[in-house]
């Protein structure tokens, strides 16, 4: 019986860092990473639950770290003070999505807010998290900060290929 | 409800908790000034413990060996220390004994009246003797026992910070953890990054003083000898004497001078052949350490940040003093430096996220 009930426990406690385990093998910056080094990164993290109308971040306020939906919705908007509205929605990330990478790297403020249009769950990465592990684990921190460098220059390179597109469309357009 | 009702509900709730703060603070304060000196040992001892994990020793063996190691080469120190303390003691109240001192000091006050137009009282020697010899015969002792009595619970004070610093170094991240969770989604972001900055800033804080208390101890026992060693100074108990103002410099502005102390008054009492050298010696050797501390030391390892004002320290000092005695006035400003980095981390904050 008892054993019974302690399983019970420990399947819940399992499940549950699995489920977490998982959500971040789907991100970028968590690729190529080995299952301990995972659970390394896992036990650095915070889970947070959200309600429905919560504001996981707002513009303007100091960027400190990364969230992993792992259930729920959330939508980025430009706040302009007149709260959400159809014209100043930036994106929707679900669930197994993540916001906030960048921030990983620097403090600068976050040009938007994140407001939750479900009950939502995350992870949160941090910057002090980040910093610890490259302390504790340098290889580890290594690996995670050259894939956030990854993603960096991925993005860097879509926003000029867009640029170039953009460039082109008026060159031909003045033709 | 209206403002007016939650303003007076949110009023009481505030003077409520103040009171029950300053009720319950006396008979918490033990328990607080441990949870502080245990804060301090983890501080200092949590780079080590990331050092060795590195090597992939998992975080509970990597802080005991740490443990074990810092307390048993603490434990050693203080055993080799404690015959020359024991020593300085019986030394310094021989000399302090009626007769010699009465001998000692009838000979200053002939060598000072030689060399001032005024006279001295001619009893003078007599009445400073008879106030010594007082304190050695009737209060002295008590204080002895006193101190004695204090040890005592010290030595299960220790045990007791030793247990908290060892699982506050193995369980750093569910500690953290546990106090966060009970944050408001509302006040995260800013709670994590607060407990990331206090760390920070604490953290080279006090392994700052932590360095410069041990570089002013080991410069000033060398100093010490090698002014025994060059101009025969006959100054006893020089390790002591270097570790004292190690300790003494945990203390701005005063501890320099307190370090000093000693060694000029055992040099006055053995009363070598070259006196006046050797005390100009101690001097200028003090003068040293604290120009390399403070020049080459402290502002590469003490944050900035910390800095006191000198009227804050003496305060600070006497509060230390009151609650803990001597102990309290040693570990006082490296407490206030744990509360002003606190503070000033809040308040930097608060204003980042205002909105």
């Amino acid at each position: 019986m008892s054993s019974v009930m302690w399983s019970h426990i420990f399947k819940k406690k399992q499940s549950e860092e699995e489920r977490k385990l998982q959500a971040l093998q789907s991100v970028n910056i968590f690729q190529g990473l080995t299952a301990g080094e995972l659970k390394e990164v896992e036990a650095a993290t915070y889970t947070r639950q959200y309600r429905l109308g919560e504001y996981i971040f707002r513009k303007g306020n100091p960027g400190n770290g990364m969230y992993i939906i792992l259930q729920g919705k959330v939508i980025i908007f430009n706040d302009t003070g007149s709260g959400m509205e159809k014209g100043n929605i930036l994106a929707s990330v679900e669930e197994g999505n993540f916001l906030g990478e960048f921030s990983l790297l620097d403090e600068a403020p976050r040009s938007a807010s994140a407001y939750c249009s479900e009950d939502t769950e995350a992870i949160t990465f941090f910057r002090g998290d980040l910093l610890d592990i490259l302390n504790r684990k340098p290889l580890l921190g290594s690996k995670i900060i050259l894939n956030v460098g990854r993603a960096l220059s991925e993005r860097l390179r879509a926003a000029n290929r867009r640029l170039q597109e953009c460039e082109d469309r008026l060159e031909h357009k003045n033709d | 409800m209206t403002d007016n009702q939650k303003f007076i509900i949110k009023l009481m709730v505030f003077i409520g908790s103040v009171s029950a703060f300053i009720y319950f603070l006396p008979k918490l304060s033990s328990i607080i000034m441990l949870l502080l000196l245990s804060t301090i040992f983890f501080t200092i001892m949590d780079p080590l413990v990331d050092k060795l994990e590195r090597l992939n020793i998992s975080r509970g063996i990597s802080a005991l060996i740490i443990i074990v190691l810092i307390f048993f080469f603490l434990g050693l120190g203080i055993y080799f220390l404690i015959p020359h303390i024991d020593a300085a003691r019986i030394g310094i109240t021989e000399r302090l004994s009626g007769t010699s001192l009465r001998v000692q000091l009838v000979e200053w006050h002939e060598a000072l009246q030689n060399h001032i137009p005024f006279p001295l009282d001619d009893e003078l020697p007599d009445k400073i003797t008879d106030i010594v010899t007082d304190f050695m015969q009737h209060k002295l002792p008590g204080y002895l026992l006193e101190i004695s009595l204090g040890i005592g619970s010290f030595l299960s004070s220790f045990f007791m910070i030793v247990f908290i610093t060892f699982f506050m170094l193995k369980d750093e991240r569910s500690i953290k953890k546990a106090i966060i969770r009970i944050v408001p989604n509302k006040h995260f972001e800013l709670s994590l990054n607060l407990l990331y900055k206090i760390q920070e800033q604490l953290s080279s804080y006090l392994q700052g003083q932590f360095l410069a208390a041990m570089t002013v101890g080991i410069l000033s026992s060398i100093g010490l000898l090698t002014i025994n060693a060059v101009f025969d100074a006959k100054i006893s108990y020089a390790v002591v004497i270097g570790v004292w103002a190690g300790l003494a410099n945990l203390i701005p502005y005063v501890g320099p001078v307190a370090g000093a102390i000693p060694a000029i008054l055992i040099v006055l009492f053995s009363q070598p052949d070259n006196m006046f050298i050797a005390i100009i010696a101690i001097i200028a050797m003090f003068m040293v350490v604290q120009f390399i501390d403070n020049t080459l030391v402290s502002p590469f390892v003490v944050g900035r940040s910390v800095n006191m004002h000198p009227l804050t320290v003496f305060l600070v000092l006497i509060i230390g003093g009151n609650l803990m005695g001597l102990l309290g006035m040693m570990f006082a400003v490296p407490m206030a430096g744990i509360i002003k980095v606190t503070v000033s981390e809040i308040l930097i904050n608060a204003v980042k996220y205002k909105n």
